[in-house]
Order: C-alpha cells, then structure tokens, then sequence
C-alpha cells in the first residue's frame, strides 16, 4: 500500500509541477474569468462604446420601389425594425442593383415588384442574415391591414387582432430539458475531453517509462498492479484538480458577476443547476474515467514507442467517440430515453454518458441508476485487474507485438 | 546469505536460451558471470530478479525458494535508463521509496551516494542534461541507495571511463567488505579478474566452466614457465628446454611440471641472471576464449 501511494504522490506531483499543465489550467480559468466578467468590463469602457458607434457607418439598404405606393409604411417601419441600417429609395433596373451591390455601394437592394411580392438582392447571403425576413413580416402585415381595412374593420380593430397573444402555462412533473440542455452538454463535454485527454496521457506516461528503460527497474521495484493503479489514480486526481479549479473559477466569478448576467438565460440555467447532478456528474466521472484511463494504461504498455500509441489506442479511442455520438444524437433530438440510450445506460463503456445524461434531462428510477452504477464499478475492477496483467506482461515486451494468443497465457502465467 | 540456481531451463519461442544452468553466489564473495553477446547472461539475471519466469528449475536462497518481496535486491539492468526528464533527486528518493525507504531516510541515502560518486552538483538537474557516463553513475545509484543484500550488476562497466571504472570497482570491493552478494555480468575480463573470487562461463545456453578463479588456473598444465631477465637472448641460448621471447618475458616449456626444480638448478649452475621466475598461468582472457572459441 506505501508503493502505491508513493507512485500515486510522484505521478501527481509530475502534473502538477508540469509547466504546460499549470500554464493550460490557469489559461482556462481566466478565459472563463474574463468572459463571465464580460459585461462588467463592457459597462466600464460603456462610454467610449457608444461615441464610436455614432462615428461609424450606419449599413446602407437600397429600396426600389416599382409599385411606388408603400415608400412612407416601409421607412417607418424598416426603419423601425432595423434600426441599425440606414435605408435609400431610389429607381433602378434589376442588372444596375446587382452592380452596386457588387460593388459594396449597398449592403443589399430590396426591389418591390408588388405589394405581395419583392427581389432581395445580396453579395454574400449570410448564416444569420435576416433581412429579408424582417421585410417579409412588414409586407405580410401590411397586406393584411390593407385587407382588413377593405373589408371594413378599422386599422386599430386589427391592430389588436395581430397584437392578440396566447398565454401558456407549463407545468413540468419531470425535467426541463431546455433548461437542462446547456449544462448536461457542458458536463459531458467536460467528461469527454478528460476522459479523452488525460485516458492518452496516462498511454503515453506507460509508453515514455517503457521507452526510456525505466520500466525494467520500476518492474523489479514495485508490483504492477500498484504502478498501474498509481498511474491511473494520479492522472485522475491531476485531471480532476484541473476541472475542479475551472469549474470553481466558474462559480467564482458567476457569482461576482451574477447582476450583470441576470437576463441571461443560458448561463443563468447552466450556474443554476442544481448540486445532485453535480454529484453524480463526479461519480460518473470518476468510474468513466477510469474504466477508459485502464485500458490506454493496458494499450500503453504494448506499444514500443511513443508514437505508436496513436496508432494502437485507436479503437478504445474510437469505441468512446461512438458512445459520445449516441448520446449527444439523442440529446439533441429531445429523446434520452429511447432504446438506445437505455440500452447504453447499462453498458460500462457508454454508461458513465448515457445515464448521467439520462439523469439531468429525464427521470430515471432509482434502480436503474444503481444497476448501472454497479455494473460500472464492477467492471472497473475487473477491466483494472485485466489491464494490471496485460500491463506486467505488456511492459517487457520490446520490438513486435505479443500474438493474442500468447499473451493471454502470459497474463495468467504465475 | 547463499543464491542459488539450479537446472534453470528457458526458451523463447524456438529459441532455447538457457540449457538447464546452475550457479550458486554467496555474500562477501563477487560471481562474476562471463560469456559473448547472446549467451544468455542477462536472461539469467532477469529470471533471479523475476522479470520472467523460468520453463523448469528452481532459485534458491540459504536453501529456500526464493521469496522476492522480502528480499532487499540492488539491480542495475542492462538496459540503463530512468526518467530523461525528471531531476535527479527527485527520481532517486523516489526510487529509494519504492524500495520501502521512509522519505527522511531515502534522502539521507541518496545524498550520501550522490556524495560518494561526486554527483552532488547534479542534484538538481534533469537527467537528460547528464552525460551518458555520469547518467550510468546515477543507475548505480539506484542500485545501490536501498543498501541491498543482493546487488545484480548486469554489464556494470559499459559506458564507464577508466576512472569511474575504478571508482566502482571500489565501491563493489566495499560492498563485497560489507558481506552483501554481488552477481555480476560482463564481458570485460580485466574488470572480472580483478575481483572476482568466482566465475562461471556462460556458453550458448550451458555453464561450461564454473568455480574459483585461482582454483581454475591451478589447474591448467603449469610445466609452462615465465622468466623475467634483462638479457633475455643470453638465458634462451643458454638453457636446454624449448623457449621463445614474448613481449618482455622469456616463456620456457618444461617437458612436464616436475622439471621445474631441474630447470632452476640449470640456472643456478650456468650463473644466468634472472629477476623472476613463475609458473606461467593462462589469464582470463585465455580461458575465456578456449572455452567459447568453438562457437566464433
């Protein structure tokens, strides 16, 4: 048990005092300082802000108008609606409109050809442009009014028909999943990157000592299953400081900027989750990690280089980028309860996912969960134990790798 | 305390690496272990430190089978190295603590030995800014920071200059003074005959000599003189028996060992000048190579 925790102290102390870990944690924390500050310093530097929106150029909007009959309704109500821009009417053909939006004299050319009907003219149609919606609804309503208005109803009558809104009471017996969305995605991105990152540190970790030779004399020194073990627990305990101190930041600076964040609704839901699921994210993580950190340990100490563990660490890679698309695919489409999902709630290597989703965005009975929990602590053991054999054998095996066959009886040789 | 190997037997797929060896090494006395590139001398060692187990035979130690866990080992591998980019200290105390050391004493150990090996400036360097000759110097200190019962020196003397060659030389002879068992490996004879009292030679598999060193020379033919003499061409015309000058010594070939009184009284009653005369014995190097020869 001394070896252990000696192994245990001298892999994490090899985290902790690792520049880049420390320059890479403390660079996460101030990101995450600096953008949950955001607002505060924005408020700050307000002033200044504010002149220089004046100073710059308001985007300009051409509207040809053939019909010629809507020029005083649409200035007022793009002008409204897009305050933002700055709007021109004036007459042009169709080819002279694409010349001067090419030429950036306009942002875009609006060409009216009826009242139900226009051209929207653009260089770059962007992901978010909106403008041609925004038109759309003016002309929609305005169509309307004018309709209503010949049938005899009065403009404010319709006015307050269109105003009209329908109020929606929800009550949830279970979970808000669109409350829950942000932060259950942001958990278990968390848990896939460490699990992902630290899961190929503790391979190559097995695969430098084996390389430098330190092995042979670790070997001779120390029972394998100790070295494993450490090895695993210490990176474990490094990445869990690391997501710990981010996520403390988080909190830290939430709160310190909690005013400022008020009308938020992401991030509001994300710091307002409550602490169980914070509870079983850290079980989750921890029995996730693991199962996964064993296996890059086990894959590490066949590998003779540092470079193959690119290569060979491949399928348990690839077997945990499968389990992360299940459950992100199912998360986005609204149903963590489908088959799948269940079915992967109780299978180790996708569980620590799919049941902590299945908790944060669905209700889950109590004997699932355990079920699960226990599968999952069960074969942790039992993939460390495998792994501390294929790890003892692994470790002095230079040049080719071991045929299957031969290293199973290996494993099991006294 | 006394290790022994008995009849061990093991194979590497096709590859029958060791033919049923047995040595046996006892404390305050080095074995030295001898043979060519694959003969199989680091596979006897990484058995004794089980790195793998042996196909047959059994490891003894004072008469029982052995149980690594309470035996305190010291072994150099032959594949030197340990973490490139770790400082010194650090990694030392930590392999001290491997070994079952405290931390207050792991310390002390590995200041003292960094102190013996004038390695103390180093201290705090990362190994990797080492040459290879000091980073050889601290393995030994590995080896040695436990204060070992067993120490297991495989190829000790690769990549060491003559000086650092002396100096553990020294520091085996205090060990050896100190009643702890040394089993070492090597191909340089010069080192091994220094101070070796045992040796076994290791050849394709198969012990094929094993013993006292002196014992081992006493019983090679000694009807073979060496005669040392200033005017060396004046003693070989004057003598009766067969001789031949080589470097700087007179080699005279009595017809069998019990001339040898007969020979002196020759000398005496022709008045030749001599400054020594002994019974030429074959050095290790000779012994070596009319054991391994066949395989060349």
């Amino acid at each position: 048990m001394k070896q252990f925790f000696d192994i245990l102290r001298f892999e994490l102390k090899g985290y902790l005092k690792n520049k880049v870990f420390v320059v890479v944690t403390v660079l996460i924390c101030l990101i995450i300082a600096i953008s949950l500050s955001f607002p505060r310093i924005k408020d700050m530097f307000n002033i200044d802000s504010s002149a220089k929106k004046e100073s710059t150029q308001l985007e300009k909007i051409l509207i040809v108008d053939n019909t010629g009959e809507n020029k005083q309704y649409l200035e007022t109500a793009l002008s409204a609606a897009m305050p933002n821009n700055e709007f021109v009417f004036d007459n042009k053909s169709l080819d002279e409109a694409k010349l001067l939006v090419n030429n950036d004299e306009y942002a875009s050319v609006i060409l009216i050809d009826n009242p139900t009907s226009f051209t929207y003219l653009v260089k770059n149609l962007g992901m978010y442009d909106v403008t041609s919606d925004i038109v759309k609804e003016i002309f929609k309503t305005n169509y309307r009014l004018n309709q209503f208005n010949n049938l005899g109803v009065s403009p404010q009558q319709s006015q307050s028909i269109f105003l009209k809104d329908i109020d929606v009471t929800t009550i949830e017996t279970g979970q808000n999943q669109m409350n829950n969305f942000f932060y259950t995605y942001i958990l278990m991105f968390m848990l896939y990157m460490a699990i992902l990152i630290y899961g190929q540190l503790v391979a190559t970790n097995v695969a430098s000592e084996k390389s430098s030779r330190a092995m042979e004399i670790l070997i001779t020194s120390a029972k394998p299953t100790s070295l494993l073990f450490g090895k695993v627990i210490g990176s474990g305990l490094a990445a869990f400081i690391q997501m710990g101190s981010i996520l403390f930041s988080a909190y830290i600076f939430f709160n310190l900027n909690k005013a400022y964040w008020a009308n938020n609704f992401v991030i509001n839901a994300i710091f307002n989750m409550p602490l169980y699921i914070l509870l079983y994210c850290i079980l989750f993580f921890v029995l996730g990690f693991f199962i996964y950190a064993f296996m890059f340990g086990a894959v590490g100490s066949m590998a003779t280089k540092v470079e193959d563990i690119n290569t060979s660490s491949m399928p348990i890679t690839l077997l945990f980028i499968i389990a992360f698309l299940i459950v992100v695919m199912s998360m986005s489409s609204g149903a963590v309860d489908n088959t799948i999902m269940k079915i992967s709630s109780f299978i180790p290597f996708t569980s620590s996912m799919a049941m902590f989703v299945r908790i944060c965005m669905s209700v889950v009975p109590v004997y699932e969960i355990i079920i699960s929990v226990v599968i999952l602590i069960l074969s942790t053991l039992f993939i460390g134990y495998i792994s501390a054999k294929i790890y003892r054998v692994g470790v002095l095996l230079y040049g080719k790798s071991p045929k299957l066959g031969s290293l199973i009886k290996a494993m099991f040789h006294k | 305390m006394k290790l022994e190997l008995k009849n061990i037997n093991k194979s590497f797929g096709e590859n029958h690496v060791l033919k049923g060896i047995s040595l046996e090494a006892t404390s305050g006395k080095a074995l030295g272990v001898l043979g060519r590139n694959g003969a199989g001398k680091t596979t006897a060692i990484r058995i004794v430190m089980g790195v793998f187990p042996q196909d047959e035979g059994e490891i003894f130690i004072d008469g029982k089978p052995i149980d690594r866990k309470h035996i305190n080992f010291g072994y150099l591998p032959e594949e030197r190295g340990l973490y490139p980019k770790k400082i010194i200290l650090d990694q030392l105390v930590y392999f001290a603590m491997l070994k079952g050391m405290n931390k207050t004493d792991a310390v002390k150990s590995v200041k003292h030995w960094l102190d013996r090996l004038n390695m103390s400036e180093y201290s705090n360097k990362k190994l990797e800014t080492l040459s290879k000759g000091n980073q050889q110097k601290i393995q030994l200190i590995v080896t040695l920071v436990s204060d070992p019962d067993i120490i297991i020196l495989d190829e000790p003397f690769s990549g060491l200059d003559p000086v650092n060659a002396k100096l553990l030389e020294d520091i085996v002879k205090e060990e050896l003074a100190k009643n702890k068992l040394v089993f070492f490996s090597s191909h340089q004879m010069n080192y091994i005959e220094e101070f070796c009292e045992n040796i076994a030679i290791l050849n394709k598999g198969n012990i094929v000599l094993n013993g006292n060193i002196h014992e081992i020379k006493r019983n090679y033919d000694r009807s073979k003189l060496i005669i040392a003499a200033q005017n060396l061409e004046n003693i070989k015309n004057n003598i009766d028996e067969e001789s031949f000058i080589e470097k700087d010594n007179l080699i005279v070939q009595l017809k069998s060992e019990a001339d040898k009184n007969k020979f002196l009284n020759q000398i005496v009653s022709k008045n030749l000048d001599v400054d020594e005369i002994k019974v030429f014995e074959p050095s290790l190097k000779d012994i070596f190579v009319e054991y391994t020869e066949e395989s060349i």
